[in-house]
């Protein structure tokens, strides 16, 4: 009989205890913290593209819109048990996977300025912690006056605005293109690879690789500036509707031309 | 009234029968009577009638994934469900002709098939010989619930022969929560003879509409913008038809027994919701809006046959066809189309073979081992990518094993290893090859579906007492190598990581005298992503059941449950709360006359039955955020039902 009454003792005791002791803890958001985002000029440099052509920037602008900066989570890369030998190292790429959650972001419009001013400051980031892995942004036209842009801008009406020089075995074309990409395209998974703790202060900063540090692919991949510059001036302008014009726009939406780190 | 007929195998083993059914406080439909399964949660975001999710040894099953479900022996899991893989919806039962419910845990018998990661659970159904007659029912409930029934099982007749019919109807508690529903289900035995065996017919037929109330975000809820209990929206809801026949013959041969199945099903699925708002689209809204529509047939076959004294084969096998259409599209407030999702034509099937051996080559030691062999074939017709088709056939062998050992006449241990398998859904073969024309851009284009095997063992003891006590301790552990997740929104094979889970499951059954029972259950487990650590999202780490069962000879019956559920950890590193939910039923039946009273959440606890983690927008003055943060769907309040039921015997 004594048995009984302990085990019914023991039942009790656990329902009691149970009950009450794990009927008060609250739901929990995740953790969130604040950091700036900066745009500077430190992966800006001079680089060759496929046929030769060494281009240098002197303007690089885009206009974009809600920054969002997103988790892997727990998706699996399916390409990571195989040799980096058998496997092209385009898979072993940063930022490839665009899958993962959206937990960080920053809305808005901007202007991205590669050129203009060195640690331009966007705005303030909301940012769940957790190991960051993606970057991703809708691409838009630029506007006047809200983007702070005067009327003669060659940005102005346009997705993104170039200006520099191409060279080539001695011959030097000055260029300038002006870019359209349908408003809302996204850009989606730019390797952002920082872990964001509950006590991350350190600002975020965007950049853009005019050649891509891993492949060597260059935002001005198949362009042949001579062909282009087929009046001998030495000038290009390339603009919407031409064929240039749809190489650039679609190197443009490629994610490996931009990243951002920790600063 | 906690039973099983032959001794279990497996240290998780139960059986739950008809009279512990009976007195089971809230038990509004067959689908409230999950609640009675040790280690199983249950949590309704929709009205009763559209599908609960489960939860079930650290494995968030949503609506089926992971647990396999049978009735009558006939799978109701299904597979490519446009809602969600292995859907169920169990509603279409009467909960008085459920004769019991037999639990088996992990996937380590043969006989267990697609979905059964973290295990099985076999409604059978009949009247048994104690409650025969015939009996009519009305309910009233204080959610203006209005609840007829009638049961006619002929006392001559077999514990498998009745015929009932249910009709339903209930406002709700808030919101969004109206439902309705007429059911009836009928089986006879047709024959019973030394010479031709025995054959059953059972058919159904069932009719529901559902509410959909949707998650409300908890800032919104906090700050005063919604209530606990409102909905944004209250065009939520959707409609559930199910029609069913099934011929089981049963006969002796020789030495050997066969038994095998015919069957036929027509489903019809339909619902509008709104998780996200306007999130996906600030004009017309993110209504969603779901149509799934298929036709069944299926034959099992099973044969077992001692090949000595102490040794038994058993092989079988299964088929099951679905023809089925399906869409997915958004809509505007007035429900018309904005953009189609998904509009699919389907042939699928699904096609297995069984083999195994049971011996026992002494009193105190029982093996079971054996293996299946199942197959998946899909024919997928995408009608909104000009009639695209793909073909794919997927299979997997799962090996099966267990033992027993009886070290005397009350104790015994177990141990069992079993494979585990989820077939891919209809919709995921299409992945690679509807893929966005981005690809050249090098976005993640997905993994190959295929069927996702997991690996279980578990190690247990069981007291079995004399009639006063008994007890049972079970370990387990599953691991999936790499688990493969559908994503209805980017339509790719997900990929994710290896996971793990380990538990423990304790129980204790006293019955001090013969007319109580008094239990008590714990379930604890650890899911988590094995690389990284992090919890597996949504399973929860601590299940308690107590309960009380009182069947006096007086006539006066009584159930009791206190469940008490941990906080249960949310994706991005959020958390649930936790609570604890009381539910209380008494009845008193004196000659004809029964009269039940269904307390449901006595303390009348401000509970949250659904917690999310994921991003919304409902109010387009707010600045558009795409930032996962908690969601919830609130639990009911005290809710009071009256039962009167007349019995003619």
């Amino acid at each position: 009989m004594l048995g009984k009454r302990v085990t019914l003792g023991v039942m009790l005791g656990l329902g009691v205890v149970l009950g009450p002791g794990f009927g008060c803890t609250p739901s929990q958001e995740a953790q969130r913290v604040q950091l700036e985002v900066e745009v500077d000029d430190a992966a800006l440099v001079i680089g060759d593209n496929d046929l030769g052509w060494r281009v240098e920037l002197g303007t690089a602008r885009i206009a974009v819109m809600d920054l969002q900066f997103s988790i892997l989570g727990e998706g699996h890369d399916a390409s990571a048990w195989l040799p980096s030998w058998l496997i092209g190292r385009a898979w072993a790429h940063p930022g490839h996977l665009s899958g993962g959650d959206v937990t960080g972001e920053l809305g808005g419009e901007f202007i991205l300025d590669w050129t203009g001013a060195g640690g331009m400051q966007l705005g303030t980031a909301e940012m769940l912690t957790g190991v960051y892995q993606g970057l991703n942004f809708g691409f838009r036209a630029a506007a006047g006056a809200s983007d702070g842009l005067v009327v003669d801008d060659p940005l102005l009406g346009h997705t993104a605005h170039f200006a520099g020089t191409a060279s080539k075995a001695g011959q030097v074309v000055m260029f300038t293109a002006q870019v359209d990409i349908e408003a809302g395209t996204q850009m989606v998974g730019a390797p952002f690879e920082i872990e964001v703790g509950p006590t991350s202060a350190a600002p975020v900063v965007l950049q853009l690789f005019p050649v891509d540090p891993v492949e060597g692919l260059s935002l001005f991949d198949g362009l042949d500036f001579a062909a282009l510059d087929a009046d001998g001036d030495g000038l290009v302008a390339i603009v919407p509707g031409e064929d240039a014009h749809n190489f650039l726009r679609r190197t443009l939406q490629s994610h490996v031309h931009y990243g951002a780190v920790e600063r | 009234m906690v039973s099983a007929k032959r001794p279990p195998v497996l240290a998780s083993q139960r059986v739950i029968d008809a009279a512990e059914i009976a007195v089971a406080p809230r038990r509004r439909s067959a689908d409230d009577l999950l609640r009675l399964v040790p280690g199983v949660l249950l949590s309704q975001h929709g009205a009763e009638g559209k599908g609960q999710q489960l939860f079930l040894r650290g494995f968030d099953a949503a609506h089926g994934t992971d647990v396999e479900v049978t009735v009558a022996g006939i799978p109701v899991n299904e597979l490519s469900n446009i809602h969600g893989q292995g859907y169920l919806d169990l509603n279409f039962m009467i909960p008085e002709v459920v004769r019991s419910i037999s639990v088996s845990k992990g996937p380590f018998q043969i006989n267990q098939g697609n979905f059964a990661n973290a295990g099985t659970l076999r409604f059978e159904l009949g009247v048994d010989p104690a409650a025969r007659g015939t009996r009519v029912g009305y309910e009233l409930g204080s959610t203006i619930r209005h609840r007829g029934v009638v049961v006619h099982a002929p006392k001559r007749l077999g514990p498998r022969t009745f015929t009932a019919f249910e009709a339903m109807r209930d406002e709700g508690f808030a919101p969004g929560r109206r439902a309705q529903r007429v059911s009836s289900m009928s089986q006879v035995r047709l024959i019973d003879s030394p010479v031709y065996g025995s054959l059953d017919l059972l058919g159904s037929g069932y009719y529901a509409r559902f509410g959909s109330p949707g998650a409300l975000a908890a800032a919104d809820v906090a700050s005063g913008r919604v209530p606990f209990d409102g909905v944004y929206q209250d065009d939520g809801g959707g409609t559930s038809i199910r029609s069913l026949a099934s011929l089981r013959h049963q006969i002796g041969l020789g030495v050997g027994k066969l038994e095998q199945r015919l069957y036929g099903q027509f489903r019809h699925f339909d619902m509008l919701e709104n998780f996200t708002g306007y999130l996906q689209d600030p004009v017309h809204g993110d209504r969603r809006s779901q149509m799934h529509r298929v036709f069944s047939a299926g034959y099992q076959i099973e044969y077992q046959r001692p090949l000595v004294e102490t040794l038994v084969l058993t092989v079988g096998g299964s088929w099951q066809g679905d023809s089925i259409s399906q869409e997915d599209r958004r809509v505007d407030a007035r429900h018309g189309v904005v953009h189609n999702n998904w509009m699919l034509g389907v042939g699928q099937h699904q096609a297995s073979a069984r083999a195994g051996l049971r011996w026992r080559p002494t009193k105190w030691l029982h093996l079971e081992g054996g293996a299946r062999a199942d197959l998946f074939a899909y024919d997928v017709i995408d009608y909104l990518q000009d009639d695209v088709r793909e073909q794919k056939v997927v299979g997997r062998a799962s090996p099966r094993l267990l033992a027993a050992f009886r070290l005397g006449p009350r104790m015994s241990l177990f141990a069992a290893y079993g494979r585990g398998l989820r077939a891919p859904e209809a919709r995921s073969i299409l992945a690679g090859v509807t893929a966005p024309s981005d690809v050249v851009l090098d976005r993640y284009k997905g993994g190959t579906p295929r069927v996702v095997p997991s690996d279980a063992i578990e190690l247990g003891a069981r007291f079995t007492g004399t009639r006063y006590l008994s007890a049972g301790l079970a370990a387990f552990a599953t691991w999936i190598d790499r688990e493969l997740v559908f994503d209805h929104v980017s339509a790719v094979n997900l990929e994710l990581n290896q996971t793990r889970r380990l538990g423990v499951e304790i129980d204790v059954a006293l019955r001090p005298v013969p007319w109580l029972l008094l239990r008590q259950d714990l379930t604890l487990t650890q899911a988590r992503f094995v690389g990284s650590g992090a919890p597996v999202p949504g399973a929860p780490p601590l299940l308690s059941g107590s309960s009380l069962t009182l069947i006096h000879p007086s006539g006066i019956r009584a159930g009791a449950r206190l469940q008490v559920v941990g906080a249960r950890p949310l994706p991005h590193g959020a958390s649930s709360a936790t609570y604890a939910l009381l539910d209380l039923s008494v009845g008193y039946r004196h000659g004809p006359l029964q009269l039940d009273l269904q307390i449901d959440n006595a303390t009348n606890a401000r509970w949250k039955e659904g917690e999310y983690h994921f991003a919304s927008w409902w109010n387009r003055a707010d600045p558009r955020s795409t930032l996962p943060s908690l969601h919830l769907s609130a639990g009911p309040p005290l809710a009071v039902r009256l039962a009167t039921t007349l019995y003619f015997m």
